[in-house]
């Protein structure tokens, strides 16, 4: 315990230096800003903001990043009471209680306490991590490749089959980010592989421009058919302080919601948009007044908040501690560790405790700014709104291609994120999940090239896939997965509104 | 017809790029080579792909006519024109430098895709490229080809 106050007395020294006192801000603003606004996700955004950090000192370059993650699940249901429309696509529960709060003249209570169970969760989840990340990266730095092997393969499939919509489609898209992944110098040879002659092709598609393509451009392309003008809650916003009966309605939902997060945003796959159903479901089944859930609760507001929340700091655990990630907001975070030099994993914490303490003391931090940017200002977020879309799209447009054009100063990127770009938009438009491709690209070179070094030492034996009990749950797990679907014939997979993973 | 277009895509792409990994060498299945992963990555696709198609085929009228629904020749072009405009921009920025690239590119999409009146959107993608420019050049020293002009 002695040591854990040490690191966070560590932590908190080099978070709340200046600089990353800044980043943090910047993050948590800029999260909160494109949260408000539909149009533009955090993937996307912090995509863009990739090339713009690199000059930045690494620590706070990992912060501003986790800040825009998490700061955009505050900024979400903003949109979602004011406007029943969600800024974000785990905030699209919020919709449904926190919008019919706000026609019944309880707008006020509803944003206050999305802030509140918000903060609470957001601080439990990065609590969760300071007590578990620790120990779980000594226990990973046990796990040799082909342990790995068994856990990427248990990734993919859970990204399968909880991505949303149907899983043939899911597996599809996840096949063409293996595919896509590639594309390049081969892991163990160096052999170039569809690089077809060219320079560009031969490092490999960039992260970049398939993101900000996949994520940024056709959200905008979907965006402009959307020819409806949003409607902007222009009455005044009372009572931001959640009354007695607000608080005791809505504290075991938190605290639910808070523990149900946490532990679902560990899992691949589930990011930051399953658990906020999960809890709203929960809350409705365990509720004495079920049928009142869709007229206006503040229950069905504080359980999904609160998941959402949790669930960004729940799936930080498996970057930090064995250098996955289970969504594709984090695959971002870890192209930016990355970017740095900076090997997320098991061996983070002792290489680079600077890093890994200091960007997790900045998520209290984080959630306590954004408690102060939610709460008294959430009528500056909601002029926000009032800005058309006409004059926003190009801007985000340029943005995009300054962030694909300047991660390697290559005007091709900007071609490819354009390709990127018109491929996301067919694959929403046709119900292809986007987030199984972007894992499926950030983990199949590391798959591969895993697989490949555990045969190397094995002399090609197969054994060593199974030879660690771990490997073997692994497995076992995902063939639980594989066969899942059969026994589930006739019933259909979980289809979420707003599938996108962000 | 549609909805079954985009496995006959991917069904395609698999053998295209399975073809070509083939060509890398495929190795055995205890010692693979650089083509083995891409390889069955391909064969994958292509078996989920013929999945997707013959249950596509299996779809109701109904189900056909809402697919068909979802791309409309007004939303083609605006989606070519914005792909396009992109394009421009990453052409144009080695050519004629950040500045102009950009005041192009924000002209294209407000004068020709948002069919703003002339003038507006002149003034518009003048400032729009200004702010750009100082945002990144001058504040976050983002480094852009200078072009034929200069700047």
């Amino acid at each position: 315990m002695g040591d854990l106050f040490a690191n966070l007395y560590f932590g908190f020294s080099v978070s709340l230096a200046p600089h990353n006192l800044l980043a943090c801000f910047m993050g948590v603003f800029v999260g909160t800003a494109i949260g408000v606004l539909p149009g533009l996700g955090p993937v996307a955004t912090m995509s863009l903001l990739l090339p713009i950090t690199i000059k930045m000192e690494p620590t706070a370059a990992i912060i501003i990043m986790a800040g825009v993650f998490y700061g955009a699940m505050y900024g979400g249901s903003t949109t979602s009471i004011l406007l029943n429309l969600p800024g974000e696509a785990s905030s699209v529960v919020t919709t449904l209680d926190g919008y019919q709060m706000a026609r019944q003249g309880r707008a006020g209570p509803a944003l206050a306490i999305c802030a509140w169970g918000s903060f609470i969760a957001g601080t439990l989840g990065v609590l969760g991590i300071t007590l578990m990340a620790p120990a779980l990266a000594e226990m990973a730095v046990k796990i040799g490749p082909p342990e790995l092997v068994a856990l990427l393969c248990l990734s993919f499939l859970l990204v399968v089959q909880f991505s949303g919509g149907s899983r043939p489609r899911a597996a599809a898209s996840a096949l063409l980010g293996f595919l896509l992944s590639t594309i390049g110098l081969d892991p163990v040879e160096s052999t170039p592989r569809y690089d077809f002659g060219t320079f560009t092709l031969m490092d490999g598609v960039g992260f970049a421009p398939l993101v900000i393509g996949l994520f940024g451009i056709s959200e905008v392309l979907i965006n402009l058919e959307k020819s409806e003008k949003m409607e902007v809650f222009k009455g005044r916003i009372k009572g931001l302080w959640p009354t007695r009966q607000d608080w005791r309605d809505s504290a075991p939902a938190i605290g639910r919601g808070s523990v149900v997060g946490f532990f679902m945003g560990i899992l691949p796959g589930m990011g930051t948009i399953v658990p906020p159903f999960l809890s709203y479901s929960l809350e409705r089944r365990i509720s004495r007044r079920p049928e009142k859930f869709g007229t206006g609760v503040i229950e069905g507001v504080a359980g999904p908040e609160a998941a959402n929340n949790s669930a960004t700091a729940g799936s930080m655990i498996p970057l930090l501690t064995l250098g996955i990630a289970p969504s594709a907001a984090v695959a971002v975070l870890t192209a930016a560790f990355l970017t740095h030099g900076v090997q997320p994993g098991p061996l983070l914490i002792t290489e680079h405790p600077a890093i890994f303490w200091g960007v997790v003391t900045s998520m209290y931090t984080g959630n306590a700014l954004l408690l102060l940017l939610n709460l008294p200002l959430v009528g500056m977020w909601a002029r926000l709104l009032t800005v058309p879309y006409r004059y926003l799209w190009p801007m985000i447009l340029l943005f995009c291609g300054i962030g694909a054009y300047s991660v390697s100063n290559n005007p091709v990127d900007v071609l490819l994120m354009a390709a990127f770009g018109l491929l996301g938009y067919m694959m929403r438009k046709l119900n292809y999940p986007g987030a199984p491709l972007v894992l499926a690209f950030v983990l199949g070179r590391l798959f591969e090239e895993k697989v490949r070094q555990s045969l190397v030492i094995s002399r090609g034996s197969y054994e060593t896939f199974i030879a660690h009990p771990l490997a073997l749950l692994a497995w076992i797990a995902s063939a639980i997965l594989l066969l899942y679907p059969f026994f589930m014939r006739g019933r259909s997979a979980p289809h979420f509104p707003g599938e996108e993973e962000e | 017809m549609r909805r079954f277009a985009p496995p006959a895509a991917l069904l395609a792409v698999s053998i295209l790029m399975g073809w070509f990994a083939h060509r890398l060498g495929l190795g055995s299945i205890n010692r693979p080579e650089p083509g083995f992963f891409p390889f069955w990555i391909c064969v994958g696709l292509a078996a989920t792909s013929i999945f997707l198609m013959t249950r596509d085929l299996r779809q109701s009228p109904e189900d056909e006519a809402t697919s068909q629904a979802v791309f409309t020749l007004a939303g083609y072009r605006r989606v070519l024109s914005v792909m396009a405009g992109t394009a421009l921009f990453g052409l144009l920025l080695e050519v004629s430098g950040f500045l102009a690239a950009t005041f192009i590119f924000m002209a294209f999409c407000w004068l020709v895709i948002d069919r703003q009146s002339l003038l507006r959107g002149l003034l518009i993608s003048a400032v729009a490229s200004a702010a750009a420019f100082v945002l990144f050049v001058k504040l976050l020293n983002v480094h852009f080809p200078r072009g034929l002009l200069g700047f």
